[in-house]
């Protein structure tokens, strides 16, 4: 809400300067936005007169005007508007003059004649869009008076948020009655003098209300004979001040009212009704109806309409018909002043898409007591700006009319929820002063809050009203008397910590990527551990975007590409984040992932460290988690993963426990170019929620080995698609008294390996728990498992 | 005899003086005590030395073997300190090559500001909650004093989802699943990601916020200020100037918006461009909770207090590191995420 500070002077006089005011309204819940001065980009233009005129001896069109301006000599001025001619006021702008836009105005040689200075048109002076002629002021202007000061144009506004509660602020009154209520100024409530002549208005239309519960509150007034005009500079400038287009003199009238008292009014063309008789009903049947902007709206049975007749005029609160347009040629006047449901209002107005400073008003409820009011206002106001005359009388149909209801307010509750000290008396003088009435009640007030505060409702709105008079500073600062509970965190919080920590160790930076999704996207990466379909959304800030992520990699590959395509080399990246699907039974699910990627080279610096990522870099740094987690144990790896979209040949399911926990892998090369992703790559992405899920058993110490291993290497050659681990599993299980470890340490193919052969190299770790082996027992346990293995493997030894 | 062992002594400790080298010093004992060696050969010698005088030649010899055997160990030794010190003056490192190690990875701002928070308010005492982040209008918005067709609503553009969902605006419906499933008291704080119909420099559509709040019996407002005091001066500084102002939002009353001292101009304002010259900075908002909020969880409103504050990790981020797009979180480019 634009606020001019000249304007809210009519009003109400308060000593702060602006910027006291703008801290005294921000902390009384009025927040100001910004504030801008205005008129302070024209300087040098001052009232003048032209006291003579005559050709210009070179050019048809240019007139010398002889200018006074009280003071010294008459300046002689080129000007090449129409209308310059003797007698007239004009706004002068002298050598050296400033207009908006930065534009510096000089002494000038036209067409040979020496010109001093400039007459300004409107549109110098920034104060229409473009305007014929120069500006012609009253003749009651005090020669020589600066012009931006004569017209007002100096002024201070302010953008005030309103918050939804504070309808009654969206108008220069109700923010001057809150400007008296912070600040104790004296608020001058404006009078209305009407003057009616003619016909009563009663005789040429009636109005019936057929649904109470959408419009409470009709008035109407007939206004007669008024001659459709552009407004008067003043009314045009108040609008301008709050960032609203000039139409004509009726409907700016309508405007500037519902600007200074927060109450949208209609003009309605009295010709143009096909009956006189107004009727506010739901839509019911009628389907369409061509708006004051042209396009034919449908409508749905509940719409709230304004009608004569069959034929639909308005849309209640929303837009007016074009039929009943006010247009050039009207000379008769239906004025409508109304109370509006805020939610139909509010329904009809967004199912159109049809948001307007009259919708936005009604949406936060206007002031029912303000009806009539407001019609006078702009009657009386268009009687004086058209020449029209208001008829006798007014239409107020006011069928909900309620009474008023007194609301509870026990002093000692505002203590109790403030947690203040405020006495009784504090209280009921600060209900006083909002404009409410209090009435003793037993030991509480009742109060009845003022009309246009709607908002105020309930026992709690009034202590909020009391906290924000009095102001948040004056409530103390305590610490709540409670016993000390020591706070805690879900296990996959703390699981994340722990994870983070080891991935930025390995190398990997953390991204955090949109949880949108392109169906595409979805189907590339389809993710794991989930049923059903993707999640859809029915307003998508991009209609490529309309799904929700079902896998975690999504985020990743993005985050791949973007630094890619950047130049990035080493791209190791991680995130932990939500995937989300519809289940079989319709309901929404989501779970929360880890995935990343190692792409490019790997995170390493320094001499000899530049190489691709291998599957073991990716394999190693998940294994560090689940050693972490002590979950070593429970995980193993299979070949293959469970999306077609990931190579068959290059990428794992990651099992705990036998269940589907992750996967691991390089993408397909058909995927690879579906995703745009290319290059040494390894994705993984793991089950966060079965991670976090998954017991894990307290370590116990075990006592150290009292004596020595004897550690044999063990090489044998097996087949290219041998799994590595078949013999480790086999070896531990093969002798578990006395073999503490075996573990891979080197596999090498080519020569002198057979083609499709690859020789792999074990270290198997012999201990005995009561005593120190012996050569001997360490190479008869040797001999016996290469002869196991060969049984079991059809392996070949190496020597 | 006697005449031939002086003299192998001498000799051995000549060539012993000479030997700067283990190899040297190895070479000496091979001639003098090897297998066949000058000395060894004495020895074998002793058997023809007749048996009156073999006890004094006998000692003779061991006593000469001795001698030479210990001036081969320390000439070893000295050759060993020869080497090491030759070794130390030719070994050279370069060390202004750079350290070979994985490059330490970076948590996202987002997620490091989010555990300076939660850890903050787990410090006062609150535990963290979780709640979905699709939502049913019910506990996103109804439960929460949104009524339907109200312009509140406006205050939170919506993301719509097949089947009557929506994708939650703020953690606040965490408050009410809280609240459905336990009894008070309960101090409790709900983090996570968020979503709006939205999306320029300092909107992203999806965007984060952590949640906190508090019901007791004879929970008040000053109480709030004294908890959020308390954390923001952790957060921002023991000497941070605070203060809030009435604000409205659906779900409490009275509402209220915290502002801190301005960090960039140090609460003076002036051309400051963060604070936009008020000298504040508007961290979070909160309020105690609305009656009705109660009511929609069968809590007594007039037995149980409370109050609740949510705040916007991005833009603590953004204002903490002076961040000037909230998109470039999501755009994950690792020269970003490097500098956190
Ligand atoms: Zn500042």
């Amino acid at each position: 809400m634009k606020l001019s500070l000249r304007w809210l002077r009519e009003f109400v006089d308060t000593p702060l300067d602006t910027a006291a005011l703008c801290e005294r309204l921000t902390m009384g819940g009025l927040e100001v936005d910004g504030v801008e001065e205005r008129g302070d980009e024209i300087r040098g233009v001052v009232v003048a007169r032209i006291a003579a005129t005559r050709p210009h001896p070179e050019a048809d069109r240019l007139t010398l005007c002889e200018v006074e301006t009280g003071g010294s000599a008459p300046l002689l001025v080129v000007c090449g508007a129409a209308n310059a001619r003797s007698g007239i006021y004009v706004a002068f702008a002298v050598d050296g003059a400033e207009l908006p836009g930065g534009r510096r105005i000089g002494n000038a040689e036209i067409r040979g004649v020496a010109s001093s200075g400039m007459l300004c048109s409107e549109a110098e002076l920034d104060l229409a869009d473009d305007s014929e002629g120069i500006l012609e002021l009253g003749s009651d202007a005090p020669l020589g008076r600066d012009v931006a000061e004569h017209l007002g144009l100096r002024d201070t506004v302010l953008e005030i948020s309103i918050t939804p509660n504070r309808g009654d602020c969206l108008s220069v009154l109700g923010l001057a009655r809150e400007v008296s209520l912070l600040t104790g100024a004296k608020l001058r409530e404006p009078s209305v003098r009407i003057r009616e002549s003619g016909a009563p208005c009663s005789d040429e239309v009636s109005v019936r209300i057929d649904d109470a519960a959408g419009c409470r509150r009709y008035a109407a007034r007939v206004v007669r004979g008024v001659r459709i005009a552009p407004s008067p500079l003043w009314l045009r400038l108040r609008l301008q001040a709050a960032g609203l287009r000039s139409i004509n003199n009726v409907v700016d009238v309508t405007n500037l009212v519902m600007l200074e008292r927060g109450q949208p009014l209609h003009a309605f063309d009295l010709q143009r009704l096909a009956r006189r008789e107004i009727v506010v009903r739901r839509a019911g049947d009628t389907s369409a109806l061509q708006t004051l902007d042209g396009v034919v709206r449908a409508l749905q049975s509940d719409d709230l309409l304004i009608t004569t007749g069959a034929e639909p005029i308005a849309l209640a609160g929303v837009m007016g018909g074009a039929d009943t347009e006010v247009v050039d040629d009207t000379t008769d006047l239906l004025l409508e002043s109304a109370w509006f449901d805020p939610s139909s209002v509010r329904r009809t107005a967004r199912r159109l898409d049809l948001g307007s400073e009259a919708s936005y008003r009604f949406e936060r409820s206007v002031d029912i007591d303000g009806v009539p009011a407001a019609l006078d206002r702009a009657a009386a106001l268009i009687e004086e700006l058209t020449g029209g005359r208001v008829a006798p009388g007014i239409i107020d149909e006011y069928p909900g009319c309620r009474p008023a209801q007194p609301i509870e307010l026990r002093p000692q509750r505002v203590n109790a929820i403030l947690g203040c000290e405020i006495d009784r008396q504090e209280v009921e003088r600060t209900m006083k002063a909002l404009g409410a009435t209090v009435v003793e009640a037993g030991g509480a007030l009742a109060v009845t809050p003022p009309s246009f505060r709607t908002d105020l409702e309930r026992e709690i709105d009034l202590i909020e009203e009391i906290a924000r008079v009095v102001g948040y500073d004056r409530i103390p600062t305590t610490l709540p008397k409670r016993p000390l509970t020591s706070g805690g965190m879900p296990i996959r919080m703390r699981l994340e910590r722990e994870l983070r920590g080891l991935l930025c160790s390995a190398g990997l930076c953390e991204l955090v990527g949109l949880a949108f999704a392109t169906t595409a996207a979805n189907q590339q990466l389809p993710g794991i551990n989930l049923g059903g379909s993707a999640v859809q959304l029915l307003n998508p800030l991009s209609r490529d975007e309309a799904e929700l992520r079902t896998s975690l990699l999504q985020s990743v590959v993005a985050m791949w590409r973007h630094n890619r395509n950047q130049n990035a080399t080493a791209i190791a990246g991680f995130s932990f984040g939500k995937v989300y699907w519809r289940q079989d039974d319709g309901l929404p699910a989501e779970g929360w992932r880890l995935a990343g990627v190692l792409a490019g080279e790997m995170p390493l610096a320094g001499l000899g460290a530049r190489r691709p990522p291998e599957f073991v870099d990716v394999k190693g740094m998940l294994e560090n988690l689940f050693a972490h987690l002590d979950l070593e144990a429970a995980v193993s790896w299979q070949l293959g993963a469970p999306w077609p979209t990931l190579h068959p040949g290059k990428s794992a399911s990651i099992l705990l426990d036998d269940q589907l926990l992750g996967v691991a892998g390089a993408l397909h090369p058909d995927a690879e170019l579906a995703l745009d992703a290319d290059g040494p790559h390894w994705l993984f992405e793991i089950d966060l929620d079965r991670l976090a899920s998954r017991s894990v058993t307290p370590r116990l110490f075990r006592g150290l080995p009292r004596f020595p291993a004897v550690v044999r290497d063990l090489a044998i050659v097996v087949g290219g698609d041998f799994r590595s681990a078949d013999i480790v599993r086999f070896v531990r299980e093969w002798n578990r008294e006395l073999v503490e470890d075996v573990c891979l340490f080197d596999e090498y193919v080519g020569s002198p390996i057979a083609p499709g052969k690859k020789s792999l190299a074990y270290s198997v770790a012999y201990r005995a728990s009561d005593r120190t082996l012996t050569d001997e027992e360490v190479n008869a346990l040797q001999e016996q498992l290469a002869a196991a293995l060969e049984k079991k493997f059809k392996v070949e030894h190496r020597q | 005899m006697k005449q031939e062992l002086e003299e192998i002594r001498a000799a051995a400790i000549a060539a012993l003086a000479s030997a700067a080298t283990e190899d040297a010093v190895e070479d000496v004992r091979v001639n003098y005590l090897g297998r066949k060696g000058r000395l060894t050969g004495v020895l074998r010698g002793m058997r023809d030395v007749s048996p009156d005088e073999r006890p004094l030649m006998g000692a003779l010899v061991n006593r000469i073997k001795d001698e030479v055997e210990s001036a081969i160990a320390e000439a070893l030794t000295k050759a060993r300190a020869i080497e090491r010190s030759r070794r130390v003056e030719s070994e050279r490192i370069d060390v202004s090559v750079p350290g070979r190690r994985a490059i330490l990875g970076h948590a996202h701002p987002l997620t490091q500001v989010t555990r300076e928070l939660v850890d903050v308010f787990v410090g006062l005492g609150f535990s963290v909650a979780e709640g979905p982040e699709i939502e049913d209008d019910y506990h996103n918005f109804e439960a929460l004093n949104f009524p339907h067709d109200h312009p509140a609503r406006d205050m939170q553009d919506t993301l719509f989802v097949e089947g009557g969902w929506v994708m939650r605006t703020h953690t606040s419906p965490v408050q009410i699943r809280v609240m459905e499933s336990e009894q008070p008291p309960f101090m409790v704080i709900a983090t996570g990601a968020t979503y709006r119909h939205d999306s320029d420099a300092t909107h992203s559509p999806m965007f984060h916020q952590i949640e906190g709040f508090m019901v007791d019996r004879g929970v008040t407002f000053a109480d709030l200020k004294g908890v959020l005091t308390r954390a923001v001066r952790e957060l921002f500084g023991a000497d941070r100037a605070v203060r809030l102002r009435p604000s409205f939002f659906p779900f409490t009353e009275p509402s209220a918006e915290l502002d801190i001292g301005c960090f960039g101009c140090g609460g003076r304002g002036g051309a400051c461009r963060l604070c936009k010259g008020t000298g504040w900075i508007e961290v979070l908002g909160s309020g105690m909770i609305d009656p009705n909020v109660f009511r929609a969880v069968g809590y007594d409103p007039e037995e149980y207090s409370g109050f609740a504050f949510g705040i916007g990790i991005e833009r603590i981020a953004m204002l903490k590191y002076q961040i000037d797009d909230i998109r470039r979180f999501f755009a994950n480019d690792l020269r970003f995420l490097k500098q956190f």
